[in-house]
């Protein structure tokens, strides 16, 4: 039902658009550079000026990361880490943020702290301890040793009890009244609510593991292990060791930099449905 | 609902199944033979190539090898997580400066009698006596072997430019001057545009050390007559150095990109012509010249190496990189292969090895000619050791234009900067003092004066 | 006979939720409590790669305390991982807000992929590229400068301007997945509340206050609290876009980790401090509980 819209709400839908106009702007202008580099000549792409657009535009860039950089393994390695790895964390995570909804649960503060605690700990401080556990545990120079890194996450846990939090209770009590067990409440009236809960985590989750680089550099030592942010490092980070020979043009760098970001732009789109309604629900609507 | 999280199981449990296959990579050390040889610039150039080596290195010396060979950035990390837990290594390839720092954990193995007994590392005409003591720990004992010749960081300048303007190539300080000014305002690629300038460097005060250099003056620290320690770049006589390069600053002749810059922003402004001079490795005159002219090969790029700039006492020094070593943890159980092949690696063969690279895969060798591959031609002859530590070697193909007389330059001038427990800390205090120079915001007597304070409070002297 | 009495029912429900929860805890007990009580222990010791290490009491902790240096990360830690905090977690909230009343989906739902963009690259793209934008000879906002006649400014060195930078990239990168937080907690409440409070007279202002705003509120707090779980933690942004000459005023306690750690090898040090950042991220994260009156 479209209303009359009054002008104090045209102009504050003006302010609106502007706002949001500007910021973007400021987001995507950079990611075209990175794109329209990618597609450049050697020789240009060696030119460091903003670039929106290639003048002679070209494949070289990519043609060189695949054939020197031979990226085909590593990224496959990172697809299967990353889908595996997200989806059992999906898994742990919304089931332990329900029980952490639960109001009669012995014991639950001290969940709650155990399962809060552990995202203070800066990684830096346990990376000895964790590759002595992790060579302990025989999965040294494996791929589910990326796996289990990140397995679950407070961050992950907090946020889905936080989406389990808006469910309503009348729901969940005429469930019990029909003898339903916890597992089944959770799975057949809480996991479905939450679907924005779970896109957000979803996705968060991929990009984290996606983008996950200490862990590998740690653990991996095999060349067919490798991930795909290892084999793209070299690439993207200029070392400065002594006397180095590599030359690396700035086409196939930024290649690289779109081709693992890429497949993170895919999973968004799919989850963004999941968060973004259609009607405008809630919005400041006369 | 039913079947959708049942499918869902069956997708993840595939899933699991899949990497079950692809995860196995577990090489088993468990033999006593194999050699395991962590580093960070020895190997294959990609991944694969790794293999391609171990196995090189296993036909040429018996000795099968596996090669672990992170990314450059990360090394360190890497490093040390292997060292500190036990991880059964034979190889471990690290600069002086680490090998400084961990000194006092007593990681490696002494290598002293081994290598006084090798026939190859002993020879005077392959690695002289001068070059083992520099290696000598405090208590006499030599812990690693080297792992190339270590270039220097001289200055590369455009020589079409210098040519076009009529300009001869500078000796002195003034000349250097004089050469950096005219390619910032004289137009030296004659397009008609002032986009040019001078100098551009990155920020880490190796570039810059050569016109320290001319006034005598080491990078890092030195020892005074009694056995301090201090630094000559925060001493009066560095003034005349800090002044001049505030001058090239102040007058747009140096890049203002200066302190952000990485090594490929200065590379990739001295190719796209945006500056006329750089400080960088003497290889890369070459690599200069073939990456320009791969893509346009009726570029007037000409890059050239120049000596060192000289100053008004005479003095011309140019710094060479900091010495990669490899050594043996105490803690290895192979070390007897281990030392076969850091000898290996200093024979002519092993040699071939770390520069042309692997027969059959980056050149052929028939009827007593090395040829390169297509593949051998992108790795630069570089595999660690683009100029073996060896005397005795000359390269089978030539050297890459430019080079010869780069390197010779870097015998004559160049001098190996002090390995110290501080020089990370050296590092950190006088780039940003001596950054706040060269913008002018500070003077440099007052510059100078941070240093030695900032030194003092850590603890240095 | 045997009912199911309602204790008993309560005691089956409760087995069923331990269990339910057990993967995450047994994951964190292994790969985070036992790893941290060992870091605890190694910040007490003169740390030796090989071999035993030595017991050195609380030396690295007052080692520590006396060195000039880790107060001044100390401070500058505090100082940008709590602004981070309050900015990362309200100004997406606004923008969220204002994204909700964008009328067509296509363009809502376009604006909000690319502010989400950001998120998606590592810092070490990120950085390089505002390192670039920043620069004096040829970045983005100084040839903006340039062309209205002002004078250049090497924003990455001044230390006037590199903290409001390195929080505004900050900003920059983590705004749009915040938003997100937001966005899904808004599409989470029940549209029939919207229904109901309309059939009843409300009018938009009113719906926004009384149902999405308290709402967003609820999510607020958690963000905030989960923003400070990991303020302190803050590395790789500095990392990468530090230099020596602002490092005085941006280098953080877990730079500072890592330089003692890798470039030193004084891992018994770099525990100590890590060990501190941890104990001062667990008051904080209390502290803000407490003031935001978050209920768990």
């Amino acid at each position: 039902m479209r209303n009359y819209t009054s002008p104090g709400r045209k102009l504050f839908l003006a302010f609106n658009y502007l706002f949001l106009i500007l910021i973007s702007l400021t987001m995507i202008v950079p990611m075209i550079n990175v794109l329209a580099v990618s597609f450049t000549t050697n020789l240009e792409s060696y030119d460091t000026t903003l670039k929106l657009f290639p003048r002679q535009p070209s494949i070289t860039g990519y043609v060189q990361l695949f054939k020197y950089v031979a990226i085909v393994r590593p990224f496959v390695n990172n697809v299967i880490v990353t889908i595996a790895g997200t989806a059992v964390h999906l898994i742990l995570c919304s089931m332990a943020g329900f029980v952490l909804v639960r109001n009669n649960l012995p014991g639950k503060t001290i969940l709650v702290m155990l399962v809060t605690i552990p995202m203070m700990i800066p990684f830096q401080m346990i990376i000895i301890p964790v590759y002595v556990t992790i060579r302990n545990l025989g999965l040294m120079d494996t791929l589910w040793s990326l796996i289990l890194i990140g397995l679950v996450s407070t961050f992950s846990i907090i946020l889905m009890k936080n989406y389990f939090e808006g469910i309503p209770k009348s729901l969940e009590e005429s469930a019990f009244m029909d003898g339903a067990s916890e597992f089944t409440v959770f799975f057949k009236i809480f996991l479905p609510l939450a679907k924005p809960g779970i896109a957000t985590i979803t996705i968060f989750e991929f990009v984290n593991r996606w983008n996950h680089f200490l862990p590998a550099v740690l653990f991996i030592n095999s060349p067919k292990n490798y991930t795909l942010q290892i084999a793209l490092r070299s690439l993207v980070v200029s070392q400065e060791l002594t006397s180095t020979t590599q030359s690396v043009a700035n086409n196939t760098r930024m290649a690289g930099i779109v081709v693992s970001v890429i497949p993170l732009i895919l999973v968004y789109i799919f989850a963004q449905n999941y968060f973004i309604k259609g009607l405008m629900v809630g919005s400041v609507k006369e | 609902m039913r079947t959708k999280s049942l499918l869902l199981l069956l997708a993840l449990l595939g899933l699991v199944a899949a990497m079950a296959f692809a995860g196995g990579g577990k090489e088993d050390r468990s033999s006593d033979k194999e050699v395991v040889w962590l580093t960070s610039v020895q190997g294959g150039r990609e991944p694969e190539e790794n293999v391609i080596f171990q196995n090189e290195v296993k036909r040429l010396t018996g000795v099968p090898v596996t090669l672990i060979k992170p990314p450059g950035s990360e090394y360190k990390t890497k490093m040390t997580a292997m060292l500190s837990t036990g991880e059964p290594l034979d190889i471990v390839y690290l600069s002086a400066a680490d090998m400084a720092a961990l000194a006092d954990q007593d990681l490696f193995e002494p290598l002293t009698d081994w290598i006084e007994k090798s026939p190859v590392l002993k020879n005077e005409s392959i690695i002289p006596a001068s070059e083992w003591d520099r290696l000598r720990q405090a208590d006499g004992e030599i812990y690693a072997v080297f792992n190339k010749f270590e270039q220097g960081t001289l200055a590369i300048v455009r020589y079409d430019w210098l040519e076009n303007l009529g300009l001869k190539e500078p000796k002195t300080l003034d000349d250097y001057y004089e050469v950096l000014r005219a390619f910032t305002y004289d137009d030296p690629d004659g397009n008609g545009l002032d986009d040019t300038y001078g100098l551009g460097i990155g920020y880490t005060l190796y570039d810059l050390s050569s016109f320290f250099g001319a006034y005598g003056l080491v990078r890092g620290f030195a020892e005074d007559a009694s056995g301090k320690l201090y630094s000559p770049f925060a001493t009066e006589a560095a003034i005349p150095v800090y002044e001049f390069l505030a001058r090239l600053y102040r007058e747009g002749i140096l890049e203002p990109n200066f302190i952000t810059n990485t090594s490929a922003n200065f590379r990739d402004l001295f190719m796209t012509g945006k500056t006329g001079m750089n400080f960088y490795w003497a290889a890369w005159v070459g690599l200069y010249n073939q990456t320009v002219k791969a893509d346009n090969p009726h570029s007037p790029f000409k890059a050239r190496a120049l000596a060192p700039p000289m100053g008004p006492n005479g003095h011309i020094m140019c710094r060479n990189g900091d010495d990669g070593l490899m050594a043996i943890p105490r803690i290895s159980r192979n070390k007897d292969n281990a030392f076969k092949v850091m000898e290996f690696w200093h024979t002519q063969e092993g040699n071939v090895l770390s520069t042309l690279g692997i027969l059959g895969h980056d050149y052929t060798y028939t009827n007593g000619t090395y040829k390169l591959t297509e593949v051998g031609a992108k790795h630069a002859m570089d595999h660690g050791a683009p100029q073996p530590k060896s005397l005795a070697w000359t390269n089978p193909l030539g050297e890459s234009e430019g080079f010869a007389e780069a390197a010779e330059i870097i015998l004559k001038y160049g001098y190996t900067q002090m390995v110290t427990p501080y020089n990370s800390l050296w590092e950190e205090i006088t780039r940003a003092e001596a950054a706040k120079i060269i913008l002018g915001s500070v003077s440099p007597r007052a510059g100078i004066a941070a240093m030695n304070a900032r030194f003092k409070e850590e603890g240095v002297f | 006979m045997s009912y199911p009495t309602a204790l008993s029912r309560q005691f089956r429900r409760s087995r069923l939720l331990y269990l339910m929860i057990l993967p995450a805890i047994l994951y964190f007990i292994l790969l985070s409590f036992v790893p941290v009580a060992d870091g605890f222990k190694m910040s007490f010791q003169k740390f030796r790669f090989v071999g035993a290490s030595e017991f050195v009491g609380w030396a690295n902790y007052l080692s520590m305390l006396k060195t000039p240096g880790f107060w001044r990360v100390f401070k500058n830690t505090l100082i940008l991982g709590m602004s981070n905090v309050f900015l990362t977690a309200f100004i997406p909230m606004f923008v969220a807000l204002s994204l909700n009343e964008v009328g067509r989906v296509g363009v809502k739902r376009s604006l909000q992929s690319i502010l989400y963009l950001p998120h998606i690259f590592s810092w070490v793209v990120v950085g390089g590229l505002w390192i670039f934008i920043l620069s004096p000879n040829g970045g983005l906002i100084n040839s903006i400068r340039n062309v209205f006649g002002a004078d250049s400014i090497f924003y990455l060195v001044s230390e006037k301007h590199i903290r409001p930078i390195i929080i505004g990239v900050n900003l920059w990168k983590q705004a749009g997945y915040v938003c997100i937080l937001f966005l899904a907690s808004i599409a989470g409440i029940n549209p029939e509340l919207y229904e109901a409070a309309t059939i009843d007279g409300a009018n938009g202002w009113q719906r926004a206050r009384f149902i999405t705003i308290p709402e967003l509120v609820r999510t607020l707090k958690v963000v905030l609290l989960l923003n400070v779980m990991g303020a302190l933690r803050i590395f790789d942004q500095i990392y990468v876009m530090r230099n020596e000459v602002v490092a005085p005023k941006v280098d953080v306690l877990m730079y500072y980790v890592y330089v003692h750690g890798l470039e030193k090898f004084n891992i018994g040090y770099a525990s100590a401090i890590s060990l501190f950042i941890f104990f001062i991220t667990l008051i904080v994260t209390l502290l803000v509980k407490r003031v935001s009156r978050y209920e768990v």
